[in-house]
């Protein structure tokens, strides 16, 4: 499926300096980004500094925004790095981004001061440059004062060309999504709500009823066929999109306009049940599917714990058809995993799909390091979880 | 150079204690990998002289293989397993010259033999087929990687290293002076943890934790020199890393 707005769009580095504990990072990402690591290893740091270089770039920075991408409220003085060894702090949180679009390198740069006495984070200088040369640029130094506290990428006359508006589309909608169980049932409200399917998970069977059609082989899920789907969901012979009734839903459950009907193969064919009764991985599935090929779900976004409440072979066959559904659509995926067997379902031979691990230095700062395995290793017999548990890959607990 | 160094040793203390040591040799912050065997489902070869001999057994004879497959490449591997073994533990003198066993024939790993385990090992403890000294034990414990890797002795981005009487006895030359340290048995329990203090670092309930050896190690890194005086498993660590590192 090509992009909606038609263009390629190839981030090809992604820096940040001084943020919590990612001081001085730079990885170069590409479609999908597996990131692993220990416990508090930073990764989900990694996905929040993505929100706020697409809060600062699309929009500003304060908790309204950042919220709405899923980053932590943090006090103030947090986000800037606190780090012992650090000597001299530096005054500002540093964003920065390159892409590719139609063979031409673009840059975007932000430095951002944290709020003081209010939750609004000011930009001490912002620049673009297109092939080294800067097309917008200001600073608090600059002689005409901008508002500071918004960010110009969108605003600015010089970057209204569609080769800058494209690019504010793809990452514009940036959203960490963290999927639980009871959201997902609808019985809980998302806090994050967002179109078309909360950060937390929240109407996805609102979003799913936008992906049901029907060709001349059968149903289809979006892009897939019913068939292929219901391979996930080993025991549901079906699932479709209904109004709660008594006879599907407990009436002392609080539920929402639709929900989510499954009919089980082992049951009788009336005994339909909803999303509130239906094993949590169903729901799981049915989220990351939807995600991947809603059309109106963003071009670029993330999930913490991408393997939540997964079976490790489903996990693994999950991560397979996540991962080739969004490099077909062009969109970029960031994803954080403890499963060894998500691992297991990525084809690190295609150089979109890209394994990352997080580790702490020395003196705890974050290191993002791309791992590559070559054929000759890979064909004899080892496989990447494996490779992983033994600790050859890092992205691991040091002394447990 | 800064260098990707995957260690496969016998525990996290020891881990910690090499990669301190290899940084503190090298000046330099390298990177590391604490690389460990997969345990089977009795928990067993996870960890301890077993997991090493276990990965030699298993992974080693692949880690050329791993070393080049893997970006960012390993640079160096290290290999740890502590003097002692040879001291205490009969499995590991299964094959040597002097002992008589009728099972050998059976092909079973001696670190896996259920002879042993059933407390039926021939083997006599001290084993009659090397010196019953630290270097004694250094020379049979590396003899036996070699052979359970099939890596060359010549190979210098492999080091191999067997502190003795265990990595405990660095930690103990760090602090205090004396004679033939490198023989004094299980270091950790007859001097370390014998009092609650430790040249004024605690050690709650005696026990050997990856806490206590963080704060135990910044005195090793200072007195290393010391170290490699009275440590002769310490120099030629000390040696073989800094090959590896010129190579």
């Amino acid at each position: 499926m090509a992009l909606r707005n038609g263009d390629e769009m190839d981030i090809k580095e992604i820096s940040v300096r001084n943020f919590k504990s990612l001081y001085d990072v730079s990885f170069e990402p590409g479609k999908i980004n597996v990131l692993i690591g220990a416990n508090g290893s930073g990764k989900s740091s990694v996905l929040e500094a993505i929100g706020i270089l697409s809060a600062a770039m699309t929009d500003r920075v304060n908790n309204n925004s950042l919220q709405r991408k899923g980053v932590r409220l943090s006090a103030s003085s947090l986000y800037k790095s606190q780090f012992s060894s650090i000597d001299r702090s530096m005054p500002t949180i540093d964003f920065a981004m390159k892409w590719e679009r139609e063979g031409n390198i673009y840059d975007y740069s932000v430095h951002l001061t944290t709020p003081t006495d209010d939750d609004i984070w000011k930009y001490h200088s912002e620049s673009v440059s297109k092939n080294g040369e800067m097309v917008f640029g200001r600073s608090n130094r600059s002689s005409v004062q901008l508002n500071n506290k918004v960010g110009y990428f969108a605003l600015s006359d010089k970057l209204s060309g569609k080769e800058y508006t494209s690019m504010g589309d793809y990452i514009s909608g940036y959203g960490i999504y963290q999927p639980d169980t009871l959201t997902l049932r609808g019985t809980v409200t998302d806090p994050a709500q967002v179109t078309p399917i909360g950060l937390n998970g929240g109407r996805l069977a609102d979003a799913m009823e936008d992906l049901f059609s029907v060709n001349e082989e059968g149903g289809l899920f979006g892009r897939m066929s019913m068939e292929d789907v219901l391979e996930l969901i080993e025991w549901a012979s079906d699932f479709r999109i209904a109004k709660p009734r008594k006879s599907n839903l407990n009436p002392g459950v609080p539920s929402p306009r639709q929900v989510i009907e499954f009919r089980d193969q082992f049951l009788k064919e009336k005994a339909s049940f909803t999303g509130y009764d239906a094993s949590e991985g169903a729901l799981y599935v049915l989220f990351m599917l939807t995600l991947a090929m809603h059309p109106s779900a963003p071009e670029m976004f993330a999930i913490d714990s991408f393997d939540h409440a997964l079976n490790p072979r489903l996990a693994k066959r999950v991560t397979e058809i996540f991962s080739q559904l969004i490099v077909n659509a062009g969109k970029t995926v960031f994803m954080t995993t403890h499963n060894p067997l998500v691992l297991d379902g990525l084809n690190l031979a295609d150089d979109r799909i890209r394994l990352f691990a997080v580790n702490r230095s020395r003196s705890g700062y974050v290191q993002l390091k791309r791992i590559r395995i070559s054929d000759e290793l890979l064909q004899t017999g080892q496989s990447l979880s494996r490779l992983w548990i033994n600790g050859m890959l890092g992205g691991v607990p040091e002394l447990i | 150079m800064r260098k990707r160094v995957g260690i496969v040793g016998e525990g996290p203390t020891d881990y910690l204690v090499l990669k301190s040591m290899i940084d503190q040799i090298t000046g330099d912050e390298n990177d590391y990998l604490r690389i460990q065997p997969e345990q089977n489902m009795a928990g067993e070869y996870g960890n301890g002289w077993k997991g090493v001999w276990n990965w030699c057994e298993t992974t080693g004879k692949e880690i050329d293989r791993i070393m080049n497959g893997i970006v960012p490449k390993i640079d160096i591997v290290v290999i740890q397993m502590d003097g002692d073994v040879s001291r205490k533990e009969k499995e590991i003198h299964c094959v040597c010259e002097s002992v008589s066993c009728d099972h050998r024939e059976e092909e079973i790993s001696p670190v896996r033999c259920s002879y042993a385990k059933k407390g039926e090992c021939p083997v006599i403890i001290p084993c009659q087929s090397h010196a019953n000294t630290p270097e004694g034990y250094r020379e049979h414990i590396s003899r036996c990687i070699l052979q359970w890797t099939g890596i060359s002795s010549e190979r210098k981005e492999i080091i191999l290293t067997v502190p003795c009487d265990s990595t405990d006895a660095w930690i103990m030359a760090a602090f205090e002076l004396g004679e033939e340290m490198e023989s004094i048995e299980n270091p950790w329990e007859n001097v370390i943890s014998r009092k609650k203090e430790y040249h004024g670092i605690r050690i709650p309930g005696h026990k050997k934790s990856t806490r206590v050896y963080q704060n135990l190690i910044p005195e090793l890194e200072r007195q290393w020199k010391q170290v490699v005086n009275l440590c002769e498993s310490a120099k030629i660590f000390e040696r073989s890393v800094k090959e590896a590192w010129n190579d």
